[in-house]
């Protein structure tokens, strides 16, 4: 055997072994759920209609709803993913993904349970949403496909520019204008991330992956 | 100098070779998922699973649940032998260096 050969042989035990271990635990098909259901979520709150009122005093009831919703399309969609490959949904692989997310969800219902108790809290419980997404999904990094990082990344970022950069421009603009409450600003922090951010992972991903890795 | 009789022929064929890394990678592997990685034909696939398994490389494990099902792990031997094969492919890669 020559250097070449053994250089080949090299190459595609490590290229196995990476494809073996990557997991998208954020579904494509489910991801566009998501992202859809918090774009008209956030316009029906948005836009004078008859839920507005209903959408914008029960801001966090609303996306705990949303959230269910979507992880329970989540679960269908890798379901059918799994199916389509001839895998069993409970593999090693799944159990990994939700051992390494399980701690930033954890933090997440216990800071949701805090800030609800508070008024105009709907930005920061947004940006702590955001941010723990964002560390949840990078928390699989070490087996999830690049657009999964790429996601985690987004959201993370946008949760610090929120913090570091937007918030006191969005107190003073609610104080300025009494109109704009803390839960409209929340509603179009969740559209731009969950909703905008969703859409477009979901849709190239869709556009881009094999129909059986889009899960 | 590189032994070359220290790679392992049962292990260096293509689709032996595909297997055992998988193998490497998880604790256990059903039948399926093993097929569904590699794209094998199932008679390719036990064919080569048999060789590994009578190498001593390979356990199998059947479980009836719903339905029947075979899982393939690697055993301590499979490891030592895998791992060997790949320090010897280094060497190789090493000594065309030069």
């Amino acid at each position: 055997m020559n250097r070449s050969a053994a250089e080949e042989n090299l190459r595609v035990i490590r290229e196995l072994m990476e494809r073996a271990t990557i997991y998208r635990a954020v579904s494509a098909p489910g991801a566009l759920f998501c992202g859809l259901s918090a774009l008209l979520v956030s316009a029906l709150a948005l836009i004078p209609g008859p839920f507005q009122a209903l959408f914008q005093h029960n801001f966090a009831l609303v996306w705990i709803v949303v959230c269910l919703l979507s992880v329970t399309a989540n679960i269908f969609f890798l379901v059918r993913a799994t199916e389509l490959r001839q895998e069993r949904f409970a593999s090693y692989r799944l159990r990994t993904a939700l051992l390494a997310i399980a701690p930033a969800f954890i933090v997440a219902i216990a800071l949701t349970f805090f800030l609800t108790r508070a008024a105009g809290t709907e930005l920061f419980i947004a940006v702590c949403w955001m941010a723990l997404y964002g560390l949840a999904l990078l928390s699989t990094m070490t087996f999830a496909p690049r657009s999964i990082v790429i996601l985690g990344w987004a959201f993370i970022l946008t949760s610090v520019l929120i913090l570091c950069v937007m918030t006191p421009v969005l107190v003073l603009a609610v104080s300025d204008r009494p109109n704009l409450a803390m839960e409209q600003v929340g509603y179009y922090a969740m559209a731009g991330s969950f909703g905008l951010y969703h859409t477009i992972y979901g849709l190239i991903v869709m556009f881009s992956a094999r129909p059986d890795e889009h899960g | 100098m590189v032994d070359f009789n220290k790679l392992d022929r049962t292990i260096h064929e293509k689709g032996r070779l595909a297997i055992m890394t998988l193998l490497a990678t998880r604790p256990r592997w059903p039948f399926q998922e093993l097929k569904s990685a590699l794209q094998m034909s199932d008679g390719n696939l036990v064919t080569h699973l048999r060789t590994l398994h009578q190498a001593g490389y390979v356990a199998v494990t059947k479980e009836v649940a719903d339905r029947p099902l075979t899982s393939y792990s690697m055993t301590e031997r499979g490891r030592s032998a895998f791992k060997l094969y790949i320090e010897t492919l280094e060497e190789i890669v090493k000594l065309g260096r030069g």
